[in-house]
């Protein structure tokens, strides 16, 4: 059934891979960005509702 | 340098306010509805309104969609308009706008009543509404769109808050959706085919169905509690760095989880694992935010014991902490294989609707009319009482529910010792009737807390005078460049383009990654050689089981289980095959099994005059049925004027009908239906060949049947 066609497009398991690399990279970089925020930008931001 | 005065618009914030309220009693109302009918079928019959309009498999979706897009949706605008203007200090971009946006939405809800009702439905479950409500939909929320837009990009405040990324994340997606998942061919004026089928069709749906709870019912929300929740408790949120991981987190992993509404169905394996796999990974960033959320009133909590508006914060964080710790778990698929099809899922979703998104909607009402009425509360006691009929409401509702789908998740599997199925499906139904009982007591509790509180809101809003506009005042934009505005990491707080095409990016991987496969499969599924396209009657068949809302409580997809192919395919012990639904515009394998799996109906029960019987009044073949009664499918004649359109259609959407069949299919049909009247005639059953139920039949009668051709 369809597991059989799906194995017949090339290399179909590298769906998932991607997926996980592209998840991985992506979650780094929001790390990265918030954790080379400034403690006063993050205040400010923190206080906008209260504003 | 000097400061600007502006005005904020209250009166679009009131009018949504107010819209809310409305919506929320009617949508709960449907609701309480179609709860009893589930434990007395002839609760309407017994007042004289069992009428096709109010049949069961037309009000759920009336529910459905009067919940998620009429009460939450004006939730949803409510908090927007509110929060948007003040965060952005900046009056709404444009009050024409504003104005079109909430008549055109309230027009879009009075259509979907009415048009449900009436039977105009795709049959995919929150996308029912037919293709010019659909593009009405599309119009509205560009106009919305554009309004947000306008307000962010004339804003005074350079940094945006993270509650405008998670607006921006939802209308972003729930466009991509709504276009995505309404791909349709017209056949006439409200009425069209899916543009997908079968499996393709199933993923597409649930791709959009489960991103419609994350971002209609969820990112949405979570604007709204980082907003509201600080306002109301007066103090900021626990960690901002937290909710922007939150943010990304969320609407990059959500994406991707769909899959895990089609466990062990006919969808290919390795798309059901990443569905898990994502699934699981929800949890994180979903309890990061309750968290954030609820230590936001850390310190506060004297404060919570006193007020209402905290206290039904805390109950919806919490109870957002419960449905996604519990969305996780049901993706596994060992649990997955006895909740699904039972209302342990209905019992997930209302922990989800009645708690996270009633209850913070509720919280966020009661703290936003006495502000904008310039009063207090008319009333606290009435409030509490409110809390507390809403608390023993869910609980009434959920308990019984869990109990109830535990229960029959488990009876389906059992065997006996000699290894035969130990319950008939009906016997796992009579006894859930107690169970549906309860609930429809608990959504009762549920309703009127909420009509407590209509009355004290509107209480509230009498005794105060309104502030049609707020005025405040601040620097441009352009006086305030000199902060902090060249430090890279500024970027995205700064730039709601960006952040609009970040999001988009980020939504589309999952999409993309998930479905390109997918559909690069077309031209691969093993068409099963001996699965035909439906006769014209068949079709039309079809149709009708669309029309009456069958598949909210029949599934059509056999799971390879032994308990399922035991139960549903005695015979050949076969379980659902992804060639079996090619032709399938739109498929319709169901989510909910509270009448038992038809996809085989045609072989287990091929007798006419059963099915003729059972549709006129299904207790007397089935004692103790909980199926509606449907004696107007005996009345009605069969509408065969778009016949041949829709058969022209379906070609057009590659179901290989030979050319020029369309004009010989009125006299196929009538053929077939002579055949069926003809068949019953001699189980003394006299009834003209051009009525509805004859088509049904011919429908039921094939279900299943071709892929037994090719075995033998
Ligand atoms: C409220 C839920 C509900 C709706 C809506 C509903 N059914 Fe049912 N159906 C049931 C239940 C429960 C049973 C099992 C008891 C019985 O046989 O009546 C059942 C049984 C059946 C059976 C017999 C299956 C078998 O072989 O035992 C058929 C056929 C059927 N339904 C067709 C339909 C069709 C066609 C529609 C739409 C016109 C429909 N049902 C709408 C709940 C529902």
């Amino acid at each position: 059934m369809k597991k059989e066609a799906l194995l017949a497009i090339d290399n179909v398991e590298i769906y998932p891979v991607i997926s996980f690399v592209l998840y991985g990279l992506f979650f780094a970089g929001v790390l990265f960005y918030i954790s080379f925020k400034k403690k006063s930008t993050i205040q400010k931001m923190k206080d906008l509702p209260l504003d | 340098m000097s400061l600007e005065v502006f005005k904020y618009d209250n009166r679009i914030v009131r009018n949504f306010a107010f819209a809310t309220m409305l919506w929320a009693i009617v949508g709960m109302l449907a609701g309480v509805v179609v709860a009893f009918l589930m434990a007395f079928p002839q609760l309407l019959e017994s007042i004289g309104l069992h009428t096709e309009f109010t049949s069961f498999g037309r009000l759920r979706p009336v529910h459905t969609n009067a919940i998620i897009f009429a009460f939450v949706g004006n939730g949803i605008f409510t908090g927007v308009y509110y929060s948007l203007q003040r965060l952005c200090k900046a009056r709404m971009f444009s009050d024409k706008l504003s104005y079109i946006h909430f008549w055109g939405w309230q027009s879009i809800i009075v259509l979907a009543a009415v048009t449900l009702m009436m039977g105009y439905t795709t049959s995919k479950e929150y996308a029912e509404l037919e293709w010019p409500i659909d593009i009405l939909i599309t119009i509205i929320w560009v106009v919305f769109g554009w309004n947000m837009f306008g307000t962010i990009i004339k804003r005074r405040e350079s940094h945006m808050y993270v509650a405008i990324w998670f607006y921006i994340g939802t209308f972003v997606t729930v466009a991509v959706l709504h276009l995505v998942n309404s791909f349709e061919l017209p056949i006439s004026f409200m009425k069209s085919y899916s543009w997908y089928a079968g499996v393709q069709d199933a993923l597409v749906q649930w791709w959009y169905g489960h991103n419609a709870v994350a971002f209609f019912l969820t990112t949405p929300y979570l604007g709204i509690m980082y907003y509201f929740i600080p306002k109301a408790a007066n103090r900021p949120v626990y960690s901002y760095r937290l909710s922007i991981i939150h943010f990304w987190a969320l609407i990059f992993i959500y994406i991707w989880a769909g899959p895990h509404h089609l466990l062990y169905t006919a969808l290919p394996d390795w798309a059901q694992s990443l569905g898990v796999v994502f699934s699981v990974m929800l949890i994180a960033p979903s309890w990061g935010g309750m968290i954030n959320g609820l230590l936001t009133l850390r310190g506060a909590w004297d404060k919570v014991k006193t007020s209402p508006v905290l206290k039904f914060m805390v109950v919806a964080v919490t109870c957002y902490g419960m449905a996604t710790f519990e969305g996780p778990m049901l993706s596994l698929k060992n649990v997955n294989a006895i909740a699904h099809y039972t209302d342990w899922i209905v019992a997930h979703v209302h922990v989800g609707g009645l708690g996270w998104n009633g209850f913070l909607t509720f919280g966020m009402l009661y703290w936003l009319i006495p502000v904008l009425f310039r009063t207090e509360l008319h009333s606290k006691k009435l409030a509490n009482t409110h809390f507390w009929l809403g608390t023993l409401g869910i609980l009434l509702y959920a308990i019984p529910m869990y109990w109830a789908g535990f229960t029959q998740g488990e009876m389906w599997k059992e065997f006996t010792a000699t290894g035969q199925l130990k319950y008939g499906f009906l016997e796992t139904v009579t006894n859930l009737v107690p169970f549906y009982i309860l609930r429809g007591i608990g959504g009762l509790f549920y309703l009127s807390g909420a009509i407590v509180m209509v009355y004290n809101l509107i209480k509230t809003a009498k005794q105060g005078s309104f502030e049609e506009e707020t005025e405040a005042q601040a620097l441009a934009l352009k006086d305030q460049e000199e902060h902090g505005a060249k430090h890279w990491h500024s970027w995205f707080e700064k730039r709601p383009t960006q952040m609009l095409i970040g999001s988009l990016v980020v939504v589309l991987i999952g999409g993309l990654v998930e479905m390109v496969p997918t559909f690069l499969v077309e031209e691969n599924v093993p068409t099963i050689a001996s699965v035909k396209p439906y006769s014209p009657l068949q079709l039309e068949g079809r149709d009708l089981y669309i029309k009456e809302g069958c598949n909210s409580c029949h599934s059509q997809m056999i799971r390879p289980f032994r308990s399922e192919v035991l139960r549903y395919d005695p015979q050949d012990l076969e379980y659902s095959k992804a060639g079996e639904f090619v032709y399938d515009h739109p498929f319709l394998w169901g989510s909910k099994r509270t009448g038992p799996d038809l996809a085989r109906e045609g072989v287990t029960n091929p007798d006419a005059k059963w099915h003729y019987v059972h549709m006129l009044d299904p207790r007397s073949t089935s004692e103790g049925s909980i199926m509606p009664a449907y004696p107007w499918l005996l009345e009605k004649q069969l509408d065969t004027s778009k016949t041949r359109d829709k058969i022209t259609a379906m070609r057009t959407l590659g179901v290989p009908y030979p050319e020029g069949f369309e004009e010989i299919a009125l006299d196929s049909l009538q053929r077939e239906a002579q055949g069926i009247a003809n068949e019953l005639k001699k189980s003394q059953i006299n009834t003209y060949a051009d009525r509805e139920i004859i088509a049904l039949i011919a429908y039921l009668k094939k279900l299943g049947t071709d892929i037994k051709v090719k075995d033998k």
